[in-house]
């Protein structure tokens, strides 16, 4: 899909007085410290990253954005599909993984490459079979665009456009990427309450899922071999690759819980579509090695009560709140077909 | 240089150690000149690219008053790896920035040689790595103390002295072999009386 846009020039409402919506929802009390804080961007720069964040004009050939395997309604995810697209039909290696809750990880992606949320852009930016584009030639044709000049200035204080800057303003867009409306959060919050089943599931979550899983975020974000026998094709040897160290290999990042309705298919490679074919995966395909997590080397085993109730606990960590914001979606107002 | 001689970009030297004929067609680096104990000084970084206009390359900084207290440092350390996008010589942009996996290329020597193995006979060394084993940054052990004003060389023959590019022509990551050319480039650096 070869999508031209014309840009509709945001500063005329910035003149105007438009006051952007605050996108950043106060942090809940019983979530943790932030390990790369949103709150030291500004709402334009946000807003800056939204609009780089959803154009194709960062893939060399102005066909594919970030939100092409990052699609809002998915939780940023790519619903359907198990490896990342990139430009002229190409197949990336890995499952275009949610984003979310950022602001708690410290390293990024599936094996941690990217150690700083205002650097990760460059990966998918410079991939061959993702945008197969590079920095530089960005920021020469950001620097073309009335727009993006004047976007610049009003996010940064001056039109020049950067490396650094567009770096920031992207990075500024997913740290903002907040989820914590679950039904779980207004429990957590005392403004609903869970169901008898969904406590009965709470307690199996708690005893089998949380050191791994842990809420209220449902991931520590660490590094772990869950046992998934290696796919033949894509032989990925996970966070090994990055630090060349064998007690790394076949390590991915474990990934949160929440918003499980919509970011099927799981797993790095996207090889489970359906939360059974997980589960089932616990129960008996795990495939012991050195590096295996020691909490899975006997395996999971749950009745089958257990695992209609662990699903339901698990559908209250869903945030709807999250997935139809308007402030994260496509910024229809700056962008119209001609 | 090369060997002695004045390096100019494309031209062909002869490596007597492995009987091979060398042309180097890039050669970039990060260099710093510091106090000892600055922790975040990204202002000092300058990003080095050898060229036909660049053949003699230049760089000022103001320092304390103590030399014993400077290093001269090449690449860049886990601190500036880690704190996100930087601007200037360190943005990311600037083509020095390795994007597979998070961190600054300290070192590019590219170049082609009658003896080396890789395709179309062109070897690269990106060197660079900022954690655990493989950390890149190398300090030139160079007296230091007494220049307001110093000339140095960068003797190129010494480094593919030590190099055979039909064992190992393309360093892209970080790694064991990285570490030795980090050093090896390093121990290049000489002062010019």
């Amino acid at each position: 899909m070869n999508v031209r846009m014309v840009f509709i020039s945001m500063v005329s409402a910035c003149l105007l007085g438009f006051a952007y919506p605050k996108q950043r929802p106060e942090i809940p009390e019983y979530f943790p410290e932030p390990k790369h804080s949103s709150e030291q961007y500004s709402d334009m720069q946000i807003e800056l990253g939204r609009m780089l964040f959803y154009d194709p004009i960062l893939s060399r050939d102005s066909t594919l954005s970030c939100s092409s395997c990052h699609s809002s309604y998915n939780a940023f995810a790519h619903t359907d599909h198990s490896l990342s697209h990139g430009i002229e039909d190409r197949i990336g290696t890995r499952n275009a993984p949610p984003l979310f809750n950022l602001e708690w990880q410290e390293k990024l992606m599936w094996d941690g490459a990217a150690n700083h949320p205002e650097v990760q852009p460059v990966a998918p930016i410079s991939n061959a079979l993702e945008m197969d584009e590079n920095l530089e030639h960005v920021v020469l044709k950001l620097s073309r665009q009335d727009i993006y000049k004047n976007m610049f200035a009003s996010a940064f204080g001056s039109e020049e456009v950067t490396g650094q800057r567009v770096l920031k303003a992207i990075a500024a867009f997913q740290l903002s990427l907040r989820s914590f409306g679950s039904k779980y959060d207004l429990v957590k919050s005392g403004e609903a309450i869970f169901t008898a089943q969904e406590n009965s599931g709470y307690s199996v979550f708690l005893k089998h899922c949380n050191t791994c899983h842990r809420e209220p975020l449902f991931s520590t974000f660490e590094f772990a071999n869950n046992g998934l026998p290696v796919d033949a094709d894509l032989k990925d040897a996970g966070r090994m690759r990055i630090t060349l160290e064998k007690s790394d290999s076949l390590l991915f990042k474990i990934p949160s819980l929440r918003n499980l309705k919509y970011t099927a298919p799981y797993m790095h490679d996207g090889r489970f579509r359906k939360m059974s074919e997980v589960l089932d995966h616990y129960k008996s395909g795990i495939v012991k090695s050195v590096t295996l997590a020691k909490e899975l080397e006997s395996g999971i085993t749950l009745s089958d009560v257990e695992r209609t109730d662990l699903m339901a606990f698990l559908s209250t960590l869903n945030d709807s709140s999250f997935v139809f914001n308007p402030a994260f979606q496509f910024p229809k107002t700056h962008f119209v077909n001609p | 240089m090369f060997q002695g001689e004045p390096l100019i970009i494309g031209k062909y030297y002869f490596d007597p150690i492995h009987q091979d004929s060398i042309c180097i067609t890039s050669l970039k680096f990060y260099v710093t000149l510091k106090d000892k104990h600055e922790e975040r000084y990204e202002d000092k970084v300058k990003l080095m690219e050898y060229d036909e206009e660049n053949r003699h390359l230049t760089y000022h900084q103001n320092l304390t008053d103590v030399p014993s207290e400077r290093e001269l440092l090449i690449g860049i350390d886990s601190t500036l790896n880690t704190c996100g996008a930087l601007s200037g010589d360190l943005d990311p942009s600037v083509g020095m920035y390795w994007t597979w996996n998070t961190g600054y290329i300290n070192v590019k020597i590219e170049g082609r040689s009658k003896n080396c193995s890789a395709l179309k006979h062109e070897f690269q060394f990106h060197l660079g790595g900022y954690s655990g084993k493989y950390k890149g940054i190398r300090q030139v052990n160079l007296e230091l103390h007494d220049f307001v004003k110093c000339k140095m060389a960068i003797e190129l023959g010494d480094f593919f002295a030590a190099t055979d590019l039909r064992q190992k022509p393309q360093v892209m990551s970080p790694s064991d072999e990285g570490n030795r050319l980090a050093t090896l480039f390093a121990n290049t650096f000489h002062l010019i009386r």
